[in-house]
């Protein structure tokens, strides 16, 4: 039996070229496939800042804060994709994820998810509140996936589920900033 | 074998044509029953209750518009009397209680009801109910669906006693309400 176990591709979520003093809300809308209730879906974020090793100030020195909103979707017969339970804050309250100091020792998150639903779908929302860029380092934000078997599936189940994670996630990244 | 099972087409409760011109009547509640079977207790049933507009527009829009619009859902596990009357009697609620539904949703963003169900009973039952639709821009109509899924949620089961499982989820569609 083939390891159960299956990686995303890593997508950019946004890229921030050093500052050109805006003040600026940023939205990141993103989309997995949704595998079932046998397989877990994790969900990473990573936040880099090129130059420095983490954990590092992801606050840029607390003019950026970092927000994230799960919600469990369906797809209708008509094609439209439904957002029909909130699985992490709302869309209006996501929830924050820094700590609101400049001192964190996470820059990112990783949240795991079993259940229904066609699709785990969410929004990664920045708040750039200052001028302030760690000497023009650009920025960046990841995301990708896991899908992990929780119960051994027949090959036919994980050839599913497999191709599933190769078309996840669907990132509509944005980059700022100038340069 | 995959084992998923997912009816064709979703269980239809609702339907306001678009320019329906006969909506009903403010303050009397719409109400559409169902019954779901749930043969194994070894199977996740993936309820997803779906409000959409049958010429769409924006997604998610807000189907409570401002707090006009009720949607209620209740939600029971339920077991046939199998000695006596054959019929389906609710045994636990499961999502609100059928003189207090749920009034979902809580948040201007969803667009229905999801949740996953595990459990030995026999079916759940439910009712969904509207009331008030006369704030929905029914101009664009509107569908309330339930879209289904049954998958085996912990150890795989065997072909055999899967197809036996699956043919014993005759889903019957419920007597939707349609307005044009």
């Amino acid at each position: 039996m083939r390891r159960q176990s299956v990686e995303t591709g890593q997508r950019s979520a946004a890229r921030w070229f050093n500052n050109d003093g805006s003040v600026v809300t940023v939205v990141v809308p993103f989309r997995f496939a949704a595998p079932g209730p046998r397989v877990m879906l994790t969900i990473k974020l990573l936040v880099t800042i090129m130059g420095q090793r983490p954990p590092m100030d992801w606050t840029v020195g607390l003019t950026a804060t970092w927000s994230l909103w799960l919600c469990r979707s369906i797809f209708t017969d008509d094609g439209q994709r439904v957002p029909v339970q909130n699985l992490l804050g709302s869309r209006a309250n996501p929830v924050r994820l820094d700590n609101g100091s400049t001192v964190d020792s996470v820059n990112g998150a990783s949240i795991d998810w079993t259940g229904g639903g066609d699709g785990v779908d969410g929004e990664l929302t920045i708040n750039f509140i200052g001028v302030s860029n760690v000497s023009g380092n650009p920025l960046y934000a990841f995301l990708r996936g896991r899908y992990n078997a929780v119960a051994p599936l027949c090959d036919d189940e994980w050839d599913r589920i497999f191709a599933m994670a190769g078309a996840s996630p669907d990132v509509r990244s944005i980059n700022f900033g100038t340069g | 074998m995959v084992q998923v099972f997912r009816p064709s087409q979703p269980l239809m409760l609702l339907t306001f044509a678009p320019g329906a011109s006969t909506p009903p009547a403010a303050g009397v509640p719409q109400v559409v029953p169902f019954v779901l079977p749930t043969p194994d207790s070894r199977l996740t049933l993936s309820f997803g209750l779906v409000v959409t507009q049958v010429i769409p527009t924006t997604m998610p829009f807000d189907i409570t518009v401002a707090g006009t619009v009720n949607h209620q859902l209740w939600l029971a596990a339920a077991n046939f009397d199998t000695g006596g009357s054959g019929l389906l009697v609710p045994s636990g609620n499961l999502v609100g209680t059928r003189a207090a539904p749920l009034l979902f949703p809580s948040d201007v963003n969803i667009c229905g009801y999801a949740d996953d169900f595990q459990g030995g009973q026999d079916a759940i039952m439910g009712e969904y109910t509207l009331t008030d639709p006369a704030g929905l821009t029914l101009a664009n109509g509107l569908r309330v669906a339930l879209y289904l899924s049954y998958e085996a949620t912990e150890a795989e089961i065997c072909d055999e006693e899967w197809r036996e499982i699956v043919s014993a989820i005759a889903l019957r569609a419920p007597q939707a309400l349609v307005f044009k």
